[in-house]
């Protein structure tokens, strides 16, 4: 008798098994977990997920930026259809963002194979490099890379805040700038890319539904502004004569935030994530102040817009005050729709379960927004409780782990041919 | 050549051999048994051992392990670093464990070994087998098996080499004054 989909099933016992185990790795005193792209904690959470690929029978390669490729090769040779998610952290971080994407990819992938079932294509585990922007101000290290959608020297040259560059650190690995290039695979290699996430917001929650069909990807604008004034001393100086960099800083976030907050046909979101005042004492009037801007929307013309806005408030505040003002573009990508073909499969089967879902657009950025250059990508959101993310907080129930893999199975078997 | 060989080609086959009659003692069973190799010579090591095992006892999980990102100093490591990469393709839980090494010095390979496998799941037991045993140790860490034990002075390097990867098996002690000459 053919295996049919609705047979095999993932299992989530062993789901939550190697979930926690990740979780142990980076593992800090309060819960939260700490694996910074290409620190020791993130490359030993790679080793696990390697030896698990293994265990499970897949083929498993790293590629010249540190992503993790399992394979498993189909009857056919078409496309691969890839899942996949990251497993490094933001400092402190939760135990789910990522993890849980990695480890349903795993996980769907044993399923198959506890199955018995015969792959028409082949099947692709990706854990990507990097996907946190926590330690290069850049976000999707891995799968742009993958994904030809950033220029090798650009990643290469990416530094870290104490100085250390992305390709010094590759370097200690005894990978060079050919291996980096390497990384991308060309179209036609993944035919299709899926990933499970955490919604890392609480739009699921609020709306009682179980789990999200992702529509489009918000992708941000990452703006720093620096402001130079003069460093004065704070009691001798007078009100008039001052040239104080952070009063105009502190000026500009409100404006960030009147400009986001102000109606518009698809909302932007913004947010000054940090501020840096120098020099840093109590009785010196800041000289420099350094803002690092965060822009994001689905609509590139909306948050276009609002960049605009926010450039030109900033400028004015600089002449106004007789300030130097310098602006770098740290990134700037473009919202990525995800494919519709994918999206109508994932709401039918959600459908199909009588599962509440909602079909939504994602805030954050993932790894999809890259592989959807080369793939046709889509994702599943599950929700998080509270919305909580970037924290220890962070908390997903298995029992929507374990729902949000299913699916993840169910449509990598229809995306296979393999309907019931 | 100003260096010693320690063992030649004869000297580094019985060592084994003893290795594994003294590992066939103490695990009567080998259903349970998996056997991983640190590395870039202890893998080839567990790989003859595995071998020799399999003629008489039946087939034995043998694995290579990389403990480059479990190195005590890994994060401040400024110089390159090959991480050739794990291959450990059986699960380690519940299951007796042996690392297998080429020679045990300071002792923290094995430290980092032993998180190395523990991270990847909770094993039964872990024993260590060496072929040599050279000494100064820096952590509180011994061998259950010991090809040979030789007596080191500290700055002294002593290299293992195998026939799969070096094209011959001796193992060579190379003093701190040679290599100065020959530097």
């Amino acid at each position: 008798m053919a295996v049919t989909k609705s047979e095999i099933r993932i299992d989530p016992e062993r789901l939550a098994r190697d979930l926690r185990g990740l979780s142990r790795i980076g593992l800090n005193e309060d819960g939260s977990v700490t694996r910074v792209a290409f620190s020791a904690a993130e490359l030993r959470a790679r080793h696990y997920m390697i030896h698990l690929l293994q265990q499970a029978g897949l083929a498993v390669r790293v590629d010249g930026i540190g992503n993790l490729i399992g394979r498993v090769e189909g009857e056919g040779k078409g496309p691969a259809i890839a899942l996949g998610s990251h497993v490094d952290s933001v400092p402190q971080g939760g135990r789910f963002d990522g993890a849980v994407g990695a480890v349903a990819a795993l996980e769907v992938a044993r399923a198959i194979r506890d199955a018995g079932v015969r792959l028409r294509r082949p099947l692709e585990v990706l854990v990507f490099a990097a996907e946190e922007s926590s330690r290069f101000g850049f976000s999707t290290i891995g799968s742009s890379a993958m994904a030809g959608a950033s220029d090798p020297d650009r990643l290469l040259a990416l530094t870290d805040k104490h100085g250390e560059r992305l390709g010094e650190i590759l370097g200690r690995f005894g990978i060079a700038r050919d291996d980096v290039v390497a990384v991308r695979r060309p179209p036609g290699e993944v035919g299709h890319y899926l990933e499970l996430h955490i919604e890392q917001g609480r739009v699921l929650a609020e709306e009682g539904k179980r789990l999200g069909v992702v529509r489009a990807i918000a992708a941000p604008c990452r703006l720093k502004i620096t402001y130079r004034g003069r460093a004065d001393h704070s009691g001798s100086t007078p009100m008039h004569l001052r040239r104080d960099a952070l009063v105009a800083a502190a000026r500009l976030v409100a404006h960030v935030e009147d400009v986001c907050a102000a109606p518009g046909a698809v909302p932007v979101v913004g947010t000054v994530g940090v501020i840096d005042a120098r020099p840093g004492a109590m009785n010196v009037i800041p000289g420099e102040a350094t803002l690092w801007i965060d822009l994001r929307s689905t609509s590139l013309a909306e948050r276009t817009a609002c960049r605009d806005a926010v450039l030109g408030e900033a400028r004015r505040l600089a002449q106004a005050r007789g300030l130097e003002i310098e602006v770098a573009t740290l990134m700037e990508d473009a919202p990525v729709p995800m494919d519709s073909g994918v999206v109508e499969l994932l709401a039918r089967l959600c459908a199909e379960r009588s599962v509440d879902h909602l079909v939504m657009d994602s805030g954050a950025g993932h790894d999809a927004m890259q592989m959807a250059h080369i793939a046709r990508a889509g994702m599943l959101f599950i929700p998080s409780r509270e919305g909580i993310s970037h924290n220890l907080k962070e908390w997903t129930s298995a029992e929507d782990i374990a729902l949000g893999a299913q699916v993840l199975l169910e449509a990598a078997l229809r995306l296979m041919g393999l309907d019931a | 050549m100003r260096d010693a060989v320690l063992m030649d080609g004869e000297a580094v086959g019985r060592a084994l051999g003893k290795l594994g009659q003294a590992v066939g003692r103490r695990f009567q069973s080998v259903e349970s048994l998996g056997l991983i190799g640190i590395r870039a010579r202890g893998d080839v090591l567990a790989r003859r051992l595995a071998n020799a095992f399999q003629r008489h006892r039946g087939k034995i999980p043998v694995g290579a392990l990389d403990i480059s990102v479990y190195r005590d100093d890994f994060d401040a490591l400024r110089e390159e670093i090959r991480v050739r990469g794990s291959e450990i393709d059986f699960d380690v839980r519940g299951r007796h464990i042996l690392l297998v090494d080429d020679v045990l010095f300071t002792g923290r390979s094995v430290r980092a070994a032993m998180d190395a496998v523990v991270a990847l799941g909770r094993p039964a037991s872990i024993a260590l087998a060496v072929l040599v045993d050279r000494g100064h140790r820096e952590m509180p860490i011994q061998a259950d098996f010991v090809g040979r034990a030789v007596k080191t002075a500290h700055d002294e390097q002593v290299q293992v080499q195998l026939r799969e990867v070096d094209g011959v098996d001796r193992v060579v002690l190379r003093r701190a004054a040679d290599r100065g000459r020959s530097a």
